[in-house]
């Protein structure tokens, strides 16, 4: 494993006022450099396996660490190593097969159909891929165990042009180096107002947000290990949020949000209810 | 679940027993804890963390600590470098950062009060929305909370400016075991004002839950510049001489010269080269190996490790680097007063070389870089810290010069100058050696007794913690006395932060015999423009004495300074306005303390108001003026005259005094070499008109209406009504 854990765990935190989670849950262990710690700790036997890939899951992959840090270290792909070092691979489903024939494929990731009602809109046909586990992202933790996870989704994709509002959903995607659009991207101009994007790429006109970190907790490894800290940066993201509802075209990211009392407009909503006949 | 997990949530609901918390619990910053980790060990734990989120919630949870007996460490960010924050074993740890809330701001006050937990560049970038700054500036201001800057006297790199953060701390409220206590200009009327104490405690007496801050507006103008000097001798005398001529750089700092070659700061092509071939193979070297230990090359592991294990040869190459030396310097402000400040400064840098703007610039866009350079030290099997001192000017040489020398017989050392004041200056050394716990003990021990021999202070603004607590209480002696006593009152259980800070005491001693000197004035110390005075003389007795050496004081008291001291509170001074730097006090059972050996030192808290409190003061250390230096005196009409000199001071003037003699008038006093063209401004400007310095001064010191005016000036910048050069 990266020399790099013994560099975050020496550095004097100065990435730490970036980081949702350690800001937001006032927890010291969800520092990246404490994260780190942690890890380098396991490495040389001194804490349990377990306690390190805990504290890697601490992460949200949001970057925000990596892009500050003078040496750029890759904290969370380093976290993620961590993760698949310290604890076992998930199982994930297969991927299921396309229904429809149309070339543009909407990605269903959260039990409804949408796909008629873009159809609609787009006036040409949309097909469907279903899942219930985002393309099985868990196993992104684990490249070598990936790979042929990933190959299975080229091969059902090829051709064609996944649709997509989720960045559990495309991450994978792009791991698996198909083509993807974003859903609001086909809709657009669908709204005006403020737009939440995942990973701290906010996208808030006019708004002086762009120093706060934007991430709401809800990506990574954290809001399945860690609920109460990820509800924590939901609520700290909501609070920074304008009182004007935001669009959120990830579904996470929306839940999450909304979940800590923001207002949050979700693209499928808006496609839904601007084609109610399509909503069957 | 614990019994004292139990115990705890039921004053703190969110409490943890989990590792994980534990672990990052059990280290701050502290680089022997850093190098101890990088051997391998694991820090010492403490048996529970809990995140309070409310000021009742500290409250509830200390008094219950005290009660039960329970040990308590208070925790911001861990960015302290001594220990001082560090969860022990059989401790609970309450982690502040879940109170990281701005409460609010008084925009007419220009005062934001902010929860200890919020980190400095939160705070920075709430305030930037509002165009406003705390200029409070450490370099670990991405990793430092607001309470710790309070705890442990932190200070920022635009302190000459602005003062440390205990100049911008105009209130605080604090819970302590025995109960809650507001300070400064919260202080219940009839009460001592504990703020002084509870600034650098450290978490032994009480934990911060809220602290009223001075903020100011954005600056209008900004002058950085490098200038490079031929020695260090010639720098000090420049910084001194702009820091005595009441100018008042925002920015002052000055390279050594392995510093200044490191940095490739002087950019010097035109120096002579070194005289011989070894000289230059030598200079190579040196400036290899010190560029490898502060990481600014691509580190190769050899390299680093030559540097590290053979410290006395690298130090033997740093001196023969010779070279310049490079001083930043800077001000900001208001655009003409800051032209003032620079066309009055030029001159006293004239032993320099001005390297233009862009050597300033470059400082500015990467001050809180150096932080950066720590990791790859210990990364390579070293250990790399830091030690700030501070002294007096004539003692400068001296403490550079010893602290260098014990510092460079174990490790490879580096300083830069820093923090400049009227009466001194504080010198932080950064040094790097072979990573052994043995070593790096060793280090101290020396640097730590060589300072103290030396007459400078053992830390200026990094605190004491574990590291320096037995060198800060033998710096402080008995004057120690003045803080176990309030402490017996505060933390009757010894349950805040054990073993940090003053649990280690030095023996009792009776201390310093009575001053022998006779006459209102004892000592004058010309370089330092300080003067050692009777307390109980009278102020005309000291000012004829002084005067017959060209000198009078910086602040007139109006009655005996033993008296006018005693009547003022601490906070009612500014960082300009130093009223007093040394004391010599006697308790009622003879034993004496004396207290004073640098400007603004961080061993614990201020002691020198409550000495003041307990014993009789039988010397003041004073500041001085020149009498030969440049005066000018103003009276300025406004409706509001508080809010005038409020605006002024806001905009970077500091006046010696400024009163309202009467309603509807601003006297302002300017002293130094900028005070005309700063009058000439503020005549086109405000239509100020000039008094006659020699007139009778207006005795401003009727403290009742003093204290009135003050209170409504503590909005930005709280006030003297001392009359200084009597205008």
């Amino acid at each position: 494993m990266s020399a790099s854990y013994e560099s975050c765990s020496f550095c004097p935190q100065l990435c730490r006022h970036l980081c949702p989670v350690a800001v937001a849950s006032g927890h010291e262990a969800a520092t990246p450099a404490k994260m780190m710690a942690a890890v380098l700790l396991a490495q040389r036997g001194l804490i349990p396996p377990r306690d390190a890939a805990r504290a890697a899951a601490l992460c949200t992959n949001c970057g925000a660490c990596q892009r500050h840090c003078k040496y750029g270290i890759q904290v969370p792909a380093l976290l993620a190593e961590a993760r698949a070092h310290f604890s076992s691979p998930a199982s994930v489903a297969a991927i299921a097969p396309i229904q429809g024939a149309g070339e543009l494929v909407a990605v269903q990731c959260d039990g409804r159909s949408w796909a008629p009602a873009l159809a609609a809109a787009l006036g040409q046909p949309v097909s469907v891929l279903p899942t219930e586990d985002h393309l099985g992202d868990a196993l992104l933790e684990h490249r070598s165990r990936a790979a042929p996870h990933l190959a299975q989704l080229q091969a059902v994709l090829s051709g064609r042009k996944a649709v997509s509002c989720c960045s559990r959903c495309i991450q994978v995607l792009e791991a698996a180096r198909v083509p993807w659009v974003r859903l609001d991207a086909l809709l657009a101009p669908s709204w005006d107002g403020p737009v939440f994007l995942c990973h701290g790429e906010l996208d808030f006109p006019g708004h002086p947000l762009d120093r706060a970190p934007t991430c709401c907790g809800a990506h990574g490894p954290l809001a399945s290990q860690h609920p109460e800290l990820a509800a924590d940066v939901a609520r700290a993201a909501a609070a920074q949020l304008p009182p004007s509802p935001v669009a959120a075209p990830d579904a996470a990211c929306r839940n999450a949000l909304r979940a800590a009392g923001a207002q949050v407009l979700d693209p499928i909503d808006l496609l839904l209810d601007t084609q109610p006949h399509a909503t069957t | 679940m614990s019994k004292l997990l139990d115990a705890v949530r039921r004053h703190v609901p969110l409490a943890s027993e989990d590792p994980l918390d534990l672990l990052a619990a059990g280290r701050d910053l502290w680089p022997r804890d850093t190098l101890a980790l990088a051997l391998g060990q694991t820090p010492p734990m403490p048996e529970l963390v809990c995140w309070p989120e409310r000021h009742d919630q500290v409250q509830a949870l200390l008094t219950w600590a005290g009660d039960a007996g329970v040990p308590v460490v208070p925790y911001g960010a861990g960015s302290g470098v001594c220990g001082g924050a560090v969860g022990r074993p059989g401790s609970v740890v309450v982690d502040l950062k879940r109170m990281r809330q701005v409460i609010g701001i008084d925009r007419e006050a220009n005062v934001v009060s902010a929860e200890p937990g919020l980190l400095g560049q939160h705070l920075e970038d709430w305030l930037a929305l509002q165009g406003l700054a705390t200029r409070h500036s450490p370099s670990s201001i991405w990793c430092s909370t607001v309470g710790g800057w309070a705890a442990a006297r932190s200070a920022g790199q635009f302190s000459s400016l602005y003062g440390k953060f205990e100049d911008m701390v105009l209130g605080m409220r604090v819970a302590t075991p025995t109960g809650t206590h507001h300070t400064g200009m919260h202080t219940p009327r009839g009460h001592e004002d504990l703020g002084p104490l509870f600034m650098g405690s450290e978490g032994t007496l009480g934990i911060i839950t809220q602290a009223d801050i001075r903020v100011v507006p954005k600056a209008d103008q900004r002058w950085l510049r490098g200038y490079a000097f031929r020695n260090l001798e010639t720098a000090w005398a420049a910084m001194q001489a702009v820091m005595q001529a009441e100018l008042h750089p925002a920015v002052m700092r000055l390279y050594c010269p392995v510093d200044t070659v490191v940095g490739g700061r002087t950019g010097d092509k035109s120096a002579p080269a070194q005289p011989r071939l070894v000289s230059r193979l030598l200079s190579r070297l040196g400036n290899r190996a010190f560029s490898a230990l502060e990481g600014l090359d691509a580190v190769r592991h050899r390299e680093l490790s030559t540097a590290l294990l053979t410290p006395r040869l690298l130090n033997r190459v740093a001196d023969r680097l010779g070279g310049d030396v490079m001083l930043i310097i800077g001000w900001e402000g208001m655009p003409q007063l800051v032209a003032a400040q620079v066309a009055a400064a030029l001159p006293l840098l004239d032993a320099g070389r001005d390297l233009g703007a862009e050597a300033g610039e470059h400082w500015y866009r990467h001050r809180h870089a150096v932080s950066y350079k720590l990791a790859p030290i210990f990364e390579r099997g070293g250990f790399a810290d830091t030690m700030e001192v501070a002294t007096t000017w004539s003692r400068l040489p001296g403490l550079y010069r010893a602290v260098r020398e014990a510092l460079g017989r174990h490790t490879a050392v580096m300083a830069h100058f820093s923090h400049a004041y009227p009466e001194g200056c504080s010198i932080y050394f950064s040094f790097a050696g072979a990573g052994t716990l043995d070593r790096y003990d060793a280090t101290w021990v020396d640097a730590l007794e060589s300072a103290r021999r030396a007459g400078g202070t053992v830390t200026h603004h990094h605190g004491v913690g574990q590291l320096k607590a037995k060198a800060a209480a033998r710096e402080l002696g008995n004057a120690l006395r003045v803080y176990h006593t309030r402490k017996a009152t505060l933390d009757p259980g010894g349950v805040m932060n054990p073993g940090r800070l003053f649990d280690s005491l030095p023996p009792t001693t009776q201390g310093p015999p009575p001053p022998r000197a006779q006459g209102p004035v004892h000592t004058v110390h010309h370089q330092d423009l300080l003067a050692e005075v009777d307390p109980w003389a009278t102020p005309e007795s000291i000012e004829q004495a002084l005067a017959e050496r060209g000198l009078a004081l910086r602040m007139t008291p109006d009655r005996p300074l033993g008296d006018w001291l005693a009547a003022y509170r601490p906070e009612a001074f500014d960082r300009h306005e130093v009223p007093f730097f040394g004391i010599q006090a006697r308790y009622p059972d003879g034993r004496a303390a004396r207290l004073g050996v640098a400007p603004r030192s961080a061993a614990g808290p201020d002691l020198r108001w409550g000495l003041l409190r307990d014993a009789r003061a039988e010397m003041i250390e004073v500041p001085l003026v020149r009498l030969d230096q440049p005066r000018v005196c103003l009276t300025l009409g406004s409706e509001d005259p508080w809010e005038l000199g409020r605006a002024l001071l806001r905009a970077g003037l500091r006046p010696s005094s400024i009163q309202c003699p009467e309603p509807g008038q601003l006297q302002l006093s300017l002293c130094g070499d900028a005070a005309s063209a700063q009058a000439e401004h503020l005549i086109l400007e405000h239509g100020a008109q000039r008094v006659d310095p020699s007139s009778p001064a207006p005795r401003a010191p009727d403290l009742g209406a003093a204290a009135a005016g003050r209170a409504r000036a503590t909005a930005h910048h709280r006030l003297s009504t001392g009359d200084g050069e009597g205008c």
